[in-house]
């Protein structure tokens, strides 16, 4: 009698085990659809508080998660180096990002000349200027246009159809219409022209024949030619290069600890690791310091050309 | 319990019991690699929803953003819901008509650094599987949801265990069947097989049990069945020696008291004997004596005055002296010859079947083979004893004429023969005949021979004769002694 029971009790308690190692060990949590929540409301409970991260803008260069992808190793590096926690914050295409920054949205900021000096009016400062490729301060702008095509220098623009990179853009925009002006040409000589959201979308407006010629930043023109993709009909001077820069009030200890942590940055040596596609950005060497007024040969233009406002 | 029911509860007792495990091991097994195949698939379809869409979103193109996640929604029955939730500026792109469930705020944040979350939520009862996803790599503060339906995913399963629990109750009732079908072929020979031990158990071994299956059982049966007539073989033995014992200890008991006869015969012959020798001491040696004596008496008288006639008297009186001596020797004699003693068994025969035997006018004849040395002197005494009775036997009953006597040795076997041709007796009436000092006589030739180890032999016909064979072994020992039997007689046959 014993034993069979004791038999019992082993069945019994094999099959619980087996039970209770096939069940769910928490009960998931309960959902109602019915139950909402106002935008209002959903906004006081989603949004993150403001002073916990510092907030980094960035002009549109390539594809926007490719932006993304590639500034957010930047950040991680500056967490590490500065211990403050820092937050891109991505605005749509339109949005002028210098009064972003001066209406305290973006403490910090990776934006062009062009940016900056439309920025400057709500006391945005320049903190450090990018390494080009060239280890210097300075890039350039290269025209291009497909390679069967019978344009040869930029003076064959004329009425033709040119893709701009963002207005807002150095690149993309600023140098090339300095280009234009350099080469006697004004926007009505062309046959049109549109501004694209990125330098990426500049060229592929001229890769499938939209459009006759391209402004682009020179990194990405030399690898699309290089690529037989494309061919240069003209290649601007060099102009200083885009950098970071940071919105007033901010603390100026922080300030100097990023400014720091910035010089610092080494993407071709210690740094290099976790770095997305670092060589497409306008500082692929990292930063210097800021020496005079470095884009004061941009005012001219920029007022010029209506860009400051 | 009885055994069919034994069998009936532990075959639906295994049939529960693996339905039972197949059910969990489904149930755990393969849920929990479905559940992590619906999470891989989840964070999959997020990261992929979130590559399309990423760029939109971040162009502020929330309308077409929202457009897409709702085709994704329509297109993928499992998918339950899908949003982008933007901790940067507080807004949600979801594919919800009603509003934003406030319950899914807060329900499955994503960490940071982290590529993803999948968290396991009860949607209104149905199981949905969670996923976030950061929007871009890195950038945590826009994150994809996705709701993957686990309960519509799981429900194949779920269709499968109830299926196995219908399979595992339909094989228990077909294995109960089975069992009791299978338990009653195994019972009915079994409880045969007992109801037949029960019986032998009762001394009955009659009857087989009748199974003609081949299987254990079967071979079980055959065996009992051959242990039975075993049995009853043995048992019959047992009867028949049985039967063989009380016959031996019937002649056993008739034996001893023939036995017993015997002793008082020899007690018997023994006082007749004592009173033979007393009458003859009286009648003749006594009397003798007494004369001799009253005899000297008279001589003394007679010789101082008639010397002549005294020596004649004396003369007279010692012929009688010599016939008292010859009785006494007479006497000596019967009681054991000491020729036997002197000179051995073959002397000691002829002298006794001589004497006796030619008294009677009865033809004697000896033949010697063989006896070149005197024999064992308990063996020469039995063989003399047997000779002395069946010649006495010869010329007291018998009526014979002629009597042989054939003494032979041969390879360390001595045989002794007394044939003669007298009336002669029915073989089968010789040891049941009324004769008692017969019968006696024949008992204690028997016994005799028998002390020896030997064996006799009695064959007699009607009107032929009788012969009397008595066969004895010399042992090795005797064998070994038989250079020192004649140290004393260098002829044993007394001539």
């Amino acid at each position: 009698m014993l034993r069979k029971t004791w038999i019992i009790i082993t069945l019994l308690t094999l099959i619980l085990v087996l039970f209770a190692s096939g069940c769910q060990v928490t009960a998931p949590a309960k959902i109602n659809l019915q139950k909402t929540v106002s935008a209002e409301q959903l906004l006081n409970i989603v949004k993150t508080k403001a002073d916990y991260y510092y907030y980094v803008g960035f002009d549109w260069r390539l594809e926007p998660s490719a932006d993304v992808k590639m500034y957010i190793p930047l950040l991680n590096y500056l967490q590490r180096q500065t211990g403050y926690k820092f937050r891109l914050r991505m605005f749509p295409q339109d949005v002028d990002i210098a009064r972003e920054m001066g209406t305290g949205q973006v403490q910090f900021s990776i934006i062009g000349p062009l940016s900056m000096l439309r920025a400057e009016k709500y006391g945005v400062k320049n903190l450090v200027i990018g390494i080009t490729e060239n280890g210097t301060s300075n890039y350039r702008t290269m025209i291009v246009t497909q390679p069967a095509s019978s344009i040869k220098t930029i003076q064959d623009l004329r009425g033709r159809t040119l893709a701009f990179g963002a207005r807002t853009s150095t690149q993309g925009y600023l140098i090339p219409r300095i280009m234009l002006a350099q080469a006697s040409l004004n926007l009505s000589d062309l046959a049109s022209f549109e501004s694209f959201q990125s330098h990426a979308d500049a060229a592929n407006a001229v890769l499938s024949g939209r459009f006759d010629v391209a402004a682009l930043q020179d990194t990405l023109a030399e690898k699309l030619a290089a690529q037989g993709l494309v061919k240069i009909i003209a290649t601007s001077n060099y102009y200083p290069s885009g950098g970071v820069s940071v919105a007033p009030g901010i603390d100026p200890a922080v300030v100097a600890t990023v400014q720091k942590a910035l010089l610092e940055f080494d993407p071709q040596g210690k740094d290099q690791a976790g770095l997305y596609q670092w060589d497409n950005s306008e500082m692929p060497k990292g930063f210097g310091r800021i020496e005079g007024d470095p884009y004061a040969i941009f005012r001219p233009w920029t007022q010029n050309f209506g860009l400051l406002n | 319990m009885r055994l069919s029911h034994k069998i009936i509860f532990v075959t639906s007792g295994i049939m529960v019991i693996m339905g039972l495990v197949t059910i969990i091991a489904i149930n755990g097994v393969v849920k929990d690699t479905v559940r992590n195949s619906i999470e891989q698939n989840g964070v999959v379809l997020a990261e992929t929803t979130s590559s399309n869409i990423a760029d939109q979103y971040l162009n502020g193109e929330l309308l077409t953003v929202k457009n897409i996640l709702q085709n994704q929604l329509d297109s993928n029955h499992y998918l339950v819901y899908a949003y982008i939730i933007n901790k940067d500026n507080g807004t949600v792109v979801d594919t919800f008509h009603q509003g934003f469930p406030v319950g899914l705020v807060e329900a499955n944040p994503l960490p940071n650094n982290s590529t993803y979350v999948t968290k396991l939520l009860n949607v209104d009862g149905d199981l949905v599987r969670d996923t976030a996803v950061p929007l871009v790599g890195g950038l945590d503060s826009i994150e994809l949801h996705i709701g993957l339906s686990e309960s519509a995913l799981l429900l194949p399963i779920a269709k499968i265990s109830w299926v196995i629990a219908l399979l595992t109750l339909i094989g228990i009732i077909t294995g109960s069947l089975a069992a009791l079908i299978l338990s009653r072929l195994i019972t009915r020979p079994l409880e045969t097989l007992t109801r037949q031990a029960v019986r032998i158990g009762e001394g009955n071994l009659e009857g087989e049990i009748q199974l003609n299956s081949r299987d254990e059982v079967g071979n079980l049966a055959r065996s009992f069945n051959r242990m039975t007539a075993q049995l009853r073989e043995n048992i019959q033995a047992l009867q028949r020696r049985n039967q063989e014992l009380s016959l031996l200890s019937q002649k056993l008991s008739e034996r001893e008291e023939l036995l017993g006869k015997l002793w008082q015969q020899v007690i018997s012959a023994q006082e007749e004997e004592r009173k033979r020798i007393a009458r003859e001491l009286h009648d003749e040696t006594t009397q003798s004596l007494a004369a001799i004596m009253i005899g000297l008496k008279t001589a003394e008288e007679i010789i101082p005055s008639d010397q002549s006639k005294g020596l004649h008297f004396l003369e007279q009186l010692r012929n009688m002296a010599g016939h008292v001596v010859k009785e006494l020797h007479n006497i000596t004699y019967d009681l054991r010859p000491t020729v036997l003693d002197d000179l051995g068994l073959v002397p000691a025969l002829r002298w006794y079947a001589e004497n006796r035997l030619s008294a009677r006018g009865v033809e004697f004849e000896l033949e010697v083979t063989g006896i070149d040395r005197r024999l064992p002197a308990e063996m020469e005494t039995t063989l003399f004893r047997i000779g002395q009775e069946a010649i006495s036997n010869t010329f007291k009953h018998a009526q014979a004429h002629k009597v042989v006597l054939v003494i032979a040795l041969i390879d360390n076997s001595i045989m002794m023969q007394i044939k003669d041709d007298g009336q002669g007796f029915v073989n089968q009436e010789m040891w049941s005949t009324t004769n008692e000092r017969v019968r006696l006589g024949l008992l204690g030739m028997r016994e005799r021979v028998g002390l020896l180890g030997g064996i006799i032999e009695v064959n007699s016909q009607v009107g032929v004769g009788t012969i009397v064979t008595v066969k004895l072994e010399l042992s090795k020992d005797t064998s070994s002694k038989e250079g020192n039997w004649f140290e004393n007689d260098t002829n044993p046959l007394g001539g």
